[in-house]
């Protein structure tokens, strides 16, 4: 966490979640986490510090322990210890071995006037070992609650002078004649101590080494709500293309296995053995080998061998990727794709059951007789062990299903669960828990891109709509939720609403984990609606969020040219070569800026430093070039614009600007030669019809430049009549022109 | 079985990028817009076509592990100590490898260790004075004698760790483990702080030394560095003599092992349980699954709540004469599947037995007991993301109250914020008893809404000013705690004042007199990282940060806290000059008398994840 940022307005950066989202990730995957560490002891010595006995005590495991409950358990007078750990054994009993040869005595508290456990009394115990004093509490530590029974060592004191009790809400009571080693109930307002005594008993716990066994490799999860598959793509070994969709009739398994996985061998030849028992409990099989192109044909061989009556096929990465990313939606521990690895899909296509390892034909047989349940009879099959519900079944985890599928690249699966408006609602719990609609959102934009850029434009304004639909959700849940009014924005944005959008992102500002983003998409509209002078202000606030963004300045440089406030650029290129002296690009439009100004000395020396970082930089090479022409060193131009040509002949700006230079000179033909040849390469553009125009009548050439005309005409109209006005000034202009007409 | 994760994994990433791209066009990163047009006042127009764009929007991300795996590797991550701590590391075991072997110090292993001039006082202090001794524990201290002698290089480490090791002579099952808490490097020499703890069986007795270690090493490049100096402090060597017993022996077999219960379901790990699970029912890796105490069926004997993960049900067990278990779950209508996090055994209804408040995920439920075990539900009330329950009567109606904790997953959609000072968690809850079971939520109108919407992990009351009424300490993880002070029934957050906000990672709260100076003193569980320690040290860390802001950072990774009470309304941070902060990743710690001195000792639970990889975050 040492990347953690420091004020609240400004951490909630994508990267700092990311971190988090990893460190989740990477804990579902199976790491450790400050693992192995072990319970820790303190021995009060009397003194001011402390012992630690952490290692002599017997408490020291390393179980990941949450939770300990203090009680005399067994009741020998000393406080033993229940311990509730993440690992196994998640429940462990810590036998005291102190005993009572110290002398103890335990109080149990009995309210009239105050709650009848009198949580909350405070009691002081005095014998010659001093003042002691406890207060019974019910919740202490971290998720505990310990034993009503207060207990006191004594510390060898033989006798006990006196108890005291305040009584919550009431007055202090003194109790006298207690006893060393008894047990005592205290009741409120009657003054006298009660002897208790333990019932009969004769306590058996003997020490041993309670273990937990490994974690298994091998799983299976049987569904408690059957999410639906998608649609399972594979191959024939002949290559045809082949889905696995059930609808009505049987359920599927579908085994991936590969034919140098020697369980997998195994697992076919039980399956062949019990293929037609499971198709009379409605299971078919369908075993697909995930094995590398130039091993299908032995694994082709290997189950004609094992397994001849069973469909077979080919697991492509596609298949692959879907079996994996429903079984890391599905299950709370991530952990890679095995072999064998099956998936039981039910006759209406939904997921039944995942088997990580070899299914077993005996447990397949169990599940098949599970098929027909649902709703609350599946989940109360579902789960290993009987017991009681107060909510309702789940809903499938649909949106969980699709935010995988959508960020493990199948957006358009994602969408899949999430068509009829299928959400993952909890109706017990009174609120949608775990509907996600902000994901939701993002996967029908996503998707509405996807399909708009197909240029099904009604299509992808259609899912825009629904987009809209799941974000206006969210907000109703969370009014306040800035990225889902932003991605709003966005939307309405998209549909030319750019007023709307604009009120969104306003509304997103406050607490987004980007505000950069939101001011340039705000930059945008307003760009948009024309208000330029507003643009730049929320251009200038991106930068305040970003201010090393090199772009951002890069973006703003542009935008003010654009704009003609070219006195601002300066400062633009200024501040990212402050961040990035490396910055070529930067360094080059500062110059260029400095030539602009007509400050050719300044422009040059920046060229200079520009050139040094990239000498054979296509547009710094130039732009010293026009430096070098602009300064009465021509012939060092041309050659270096030169230069780049033969490097670059379609270097366009390099042909304009030799071309340029000629016709400066007036040598016409020379200059008319590059300006043809950018025609070559662009016919379209203007500015080189309308110099290639005024050389041709440089040359006297009436007809040509006509013609220039008459295609420059379509193109800019306004440059047009410049070049017509210098044609009319050659013999015979005015007469070609007429022709046009 | 064989993992067949690499094919894809690779093929996840180019999907990943993929789907990033198009995240990318879907926001709309507006750069483009404004690079289009008609912009030629300059000479020669060239737009940066190379610039990186922001990504927009909300993405909830996957993004790729393969770069915070690298950072596993510490010296990927490029704290220049975290480097230096690798190197070290192998030192120091060399080290432990000599200690825990009889006669494993050779002078060929104090050659490898000591650079010549290597010069160190006493490793065990030679005059060592008893400080506690009650016949089966005791613990003697002294302060080692500095460097002195003549005596420098390999022989003299050689001398005074084969002093230190002697104790243990003839015993067995010797460990002895480092925490490397602070680095600071220098020009001549790298400073290291080590606490240091040795551990045995010798004979009849266990042995345990711990000590502070400052240390300087060399600094040679590249070279593993050497021992230029060490320095010992707060040396202290416990034992328990109980014929070769520890203190507490592990009788969890005898009292849950005939049971199928525990066999098939406590004894496993979380992880089998979310290895096996489908998702929805709510297994998380957090593993807080608490416990309750309590005499369910008035037989005398103390009964076993247990809180379960999602999918499997909450256990009811009910305590045999002969101290074990049995399984009264079936029957007893507290075997929910939800997952639940804690639950309280007190009386709700003042009819003499022991109802249930059971903390699920999103509610607290309120079960009746029929006096004989069997529960009713009667009514729940919605807490989301509730974590640790607590009761009190705070209105003196009689009637229990109940407060409720509740957390935000940093994991889920909301990240602590900021991480030191997190105020965007879930609001805890104050339910008040309005008897018959039903509870209404008070917790604005007695004040308890202050400071309120924290990550909080622990609620527990006590009365710290002896003011006759309960006031409730609740600790928060990522930042401050609260005290809520209770001035006749409305709640104030005194916790500035009274010096125990405690900004660190709060989990846990357990309160004793442990002075018998008549006032309750404060322990509070938090965090001990010697990473973070060796980072936080570092000038470097945060840089950019306020002072105030690193010190908060610093005390993240400080450990467990102790507050003695001044009796005047504020606490004095004693955590350490107690010794009691080294509690690692600590949860539940609770004060308790272990060995009937009358005096309250500290048992610390902790680790936070554990999984069979050897690889830790």
């Amino acid at each position: 966490m040492s990347q953690s940022p420091e004020r609240a307005e400004t951490a909630n950066t994508l990267e700092y979640r990311n971190a988090w989202s990893s460190i989740q990730n990477m804990i579902q995957e199976g790491l450790s986490w400050s693992g192995r560490e072990r319970n820790c002891s303190f021995l009060h010595t009397g003194g001011p510090r402390f012992a630690d006995v952490s290692a002599i005590t017997g408490l020291d495991f390393d179980d990941d322990a949450r939770a300990a409950g203090m009680v005399d358990w067994d009741h020998d007078g000393d406080v033993d210890l229940w311990i509730a750990n993440r690992t196994g054994p998640r429940l462990r009993f810590l036998r005291n071995n102190a005993g009572a040869s110290k002398g103890f005595v335990q109080f149990l508290l009995r309210g009239t006037k105050c709650n009848r456990d009198a949580i909350g009394a405070r009691v002081e115990l005095y014998s010659p070992a001093g003042r002691r004093i406890q207060t019974l509490r019910a919740g202490e530590g971290f998720i505990a609650q310990s034993s009503k029974w207060l207990h006191f060592g004594l510390n060898g004191a033989r006798a006990i002078d006196k108890l005291v009790v305040r009584w919550p809400g009431g007055a202090a009571e003194t109790f006298t004649g207690l006893t060393p080693n008894g047990r005592h109930v205290i009741e409120e307002g009657s003054g006298a101590a009660r002897p208790w005594l333990p019932p009969d008993r004769s306590v058996a716990l003997t020490p041993s080494k309670a273990v937990a066994p490994p974690v298994g490799e091998q799983a299976r999860v049987l569904l408690s709500v059957r999410p639906p598959m998608p649609a399972l793509p594979y191959r024939s070994f002949d290559g045809a293309e082949a889905v696995c969709a059930p609808q009505g009739g049987k359920a599927v398994l579908v085994n991936l296995w590969a034919s140098w996985c020697i369980p997998c061998a195994k697992e076919l030849a039980e399956f062949a053995a019990a293929q037609e028992d499971l198709a009379a409990r409605g299971v078919e099989l369908l075993a697909l080998t995930v094995d590398k192109e130039e091993d299908r044909a032995k694994a082709r061989e290997q189950i004609a061998k094992v397994a001849p009556k069973i469909a077979t096929g080919i697991a492509t990465d596609e298949t692959k990727s879907i079996v994996e990313i429903m079984q890391r939606a599905l299950i709370e521990l991530r952990r890679p794709l095995a072999l064998p690895t099956s998936v039981l899909i039910d006759s209406k296509g939904r997921l039944a059951a995942i088997y990580r390892g070899a299914a077993g034909i005996e447990r397949l047989r169990a599940d098949a007789a599970l098929l027909p349940l649902e709703g609350a009879a599946l989940r109360d099959a579902a789960v290993p062990f009987p017991g009681l519900w107060y909510s309702a079944p789940h809903a499938a985890p649909v949106d969980r299903l699709a935010r995988d599928f959508m960020f493990f690249g199948h957006p358009e699966i994602a969408m899949s669960f999430l068509a009829n408006g299928a959400t993952s609602q909890l109706p017990e719990y009174g609120e949608i828990v775990d509907a996600d609609f902000q994901t939701r959102g993002d996967i029908f934009l996503l998707n509405g891109d996807l399909v708009a850029g197909r240029g099904d434009a009604q299509g992808g304004a259609k899912l825009y709509a629904e987009a809209i639909k799941a974000l206006e959700r969210e907000l109703a849940l969370k009014p306040n939720n800035s990225e889902a009014l932003h991605n709003l924005g966005v939307l309405h944005s998209k549909l030319g609403r750019l007023e709307e959008a604009l009120a969104l992102y306003r509304r997103a500002l406050p607490g987004h984990a980007v505000p950069a983003t939101v001011y340039i998409n705000m930059v945008r509209c307003l760009r948009a609606l024309g208000r330029n002078d507003e643009a730049i202000e929320h251009l200038r606030k991106a930068i305040e969020f970003q201010p090393r963004d090199v772009a951002l300045h890069m973006d703003l440089a542009s935008y003010l040219i654009q704009l003609r406030r070219i006195d601002e650029v300066e400062q633009c290129f200024r501040k990212v070569l402050e961040i990035d002296p490396k910055h070529v690009r930067a360094r080059q439009r500062l110059a260029e800026f400095f030539f602009h100004k007509q400050n050719f000395p300044e422009s040059e020396r920046i060229f200079r430093e520009a050139l040094e970082l990239a000498p054979n930089d296509q547009d710094v090479q130039l732009g010293f070039a026009r430096v070098l022409m602009r300064t009465g060193r021509g012939a060092e131009g041309i050659a270096l614009c030169e230069k780049v040509l033969a490097a670059h002949p379609r270097n366009l700006d390099g042909i304009i600007e030799l071309g340029m230079h000629y016709s400066r000179e007036k040598k016409y033909d020379r200059a008319l030669g590059y300006f043809e040849q950018g025609l070559v390469i662009a016919p379209d553009n203007a500015a080189l019809q309308f110099a290639a125009g005024i050389s041709q009548v440089g040359l006297g050439r009436a007809e040509a430049a006509a013609a220039t005309y008459r295609r420059l005409v379509k193109l800019d109209p306004k440059q047009a009549a410049t070049l017509k006005d210098q044609i009319r000034k050659l013999p015979g202009g005015d007469k070609l022109l007429l022709d046009e007409k | 079985m064989f993992g067949v994760s690499s094919i894809l994994r690779r093929g996840r990433r180019v999907q990943c990028l993929r789907c990033a791209l198009a995240a990318f066009l879907a926001m709309v990163a507006c750069s483009q817009a404004l690079q289009g047009g008609d912009e030629k006042p300059l000479p020669a127009q060239s737009v940066d076509k190379s610039a990186e764009r922001i990504p927009g929007g909300h993405v909830p991300t996957f993004p790729d592990l393969a770069d915070k795996y690298a950072k596993l590797e510490e010296s990927a991550d490029d704290w220049e100590t975290e480097e230096f701590h690798n190197l070290l590391k192998t030192r120091v075991k060399l080290f432990e490898g000599g200690f825990v072997k009889e006669d494993g110090f050779t002078e060929a292993l104090a050659a490898e260790l000591a650079a010549p001039e290597f010069a160190s006082g006493e490793l065990r202090p030679s005059k060592l004075a008893s400080v506690f001794d009650d016949g089966v524990l005791s613990c003697v201290r002294g302060e080692a004698a500095a460097a002195g002698g003549a005596e420098r290089g390999p022989a003299a480490l050689l001398r005074a760790a084969r002093a230190l090791r002697a104790p243990f002579a003839g015993g067995s099952d010797i460990k002895f483990t480092f925490k490397v808490f602070q680095i600071e490097p220098g020009a001549a020499a790298t400073k290291v702080g080590l606490l240091i703890s040795a551990f045995g069986k010798v004979g009849e007795r266990r042995l345990q030394q711990n000590a502070t270690w400052q240390s300087e090493w060399t600094n040679a490049q590249g070279a593993p560095p050497k021992l230029l100096s060490v320095q010992v402090s707060n040396f202290e060597e416990a034992s328990c003599a109980l014929a070769g017993e520890t203190l507490f022996s592990d009788c969890t077999e005898a009292a849950l092992g005939k049971l199928d219960a525990y066999q098939q379901q406590i004894r496993q790990h979380v992880m089998h349980w979310m290895a096996n699970l489908d998702v929805v029912n709510g297994v998380t890796v957090s593993g807080h699954k608490g416990i309750a105490i309590g005499d369910v069926n008035g037989d005398g004997l103390e009964d076993l709540y247990s809180c379960q993960p999602g999918g499997l049900p909450k256990k009811l067990f009910l305590q045999e004469r002969d101290g074990s278990l049995r399984d009264a779950s079936r029957g007893s209508g507290t075997d929910y599947l939800e997952p639940a996090r804690s639950a309280l055994l007190v009386d709700l209804d003042n009819d003499g037995d022991q109802d249930l408040v059971l903390q699920t995920v999103f509610h607290a439920l309120f079960l009746e007991n029929d006096g004989r075990g069997v529960f009713a539900r009667r009514s729940s009330f919605r807490t989301p993301s509730g974590i640790a329950v607590s009761a009190a009567d705070i209105d003196g109606d009689m009637l229990l109250d109940v407060y409720v904790c509740c957390y935000s997953s940093p994991f889920e959609r909301k990240p602590p914020l900021p991480y030191h000072d997190a105020n965007n968690g879930s609001p805890n809850f104050m339910l008040r008893n309005l008897g018959g079971f039903r509870f209404e939520d008070v917790t604005a109108n007695v004040g308890l809404d202050q400071n309120n919407t924290r990550f909080s992990f622990a609620g527990v009351w006590e009365d710290y000013d002896n003011d006759g009424d309960l006031d409730l300490y609740v600790a928060n993880d990522f930042g401050r705690n609260n005290l809520y002070r209770n001035d006749g029934g409305r709640f104030r957050d005194v916790a500035a004042d009274a010096a125990v906000e405690d900004i660190s990672a709060g989990m846990g709260v357990t309160w004793a007199d442990y002075d018998n100076d008549g006032y309750m003193d404060l322990y509070v569980s938090n965090m001990f990282s010697s990473a973070g320690g060796r980072i936080a040290y570092q000038k470097r860390f945060q840089d950019a940060s306020h002072a105030e802001a690193r010190a908060a950072f610093r005390r993240h990774a400080k450990g467990n806290s102790l507050f003695h009470n001044e009796g005047n309304g504020t606490f004095a941070d004693v955590s350490f000059e107690s010794g009691t902060t080294m509690g690692r990743w600590a949860w539940g710690s609770v004060f308790l008398d272990f060995n009937n001195d009358s005096l309250a000792d500290i048992f610390v639970p902790n680790g936070f994840v554990t999984s069979e990889s050897t690889k830790d975050l």
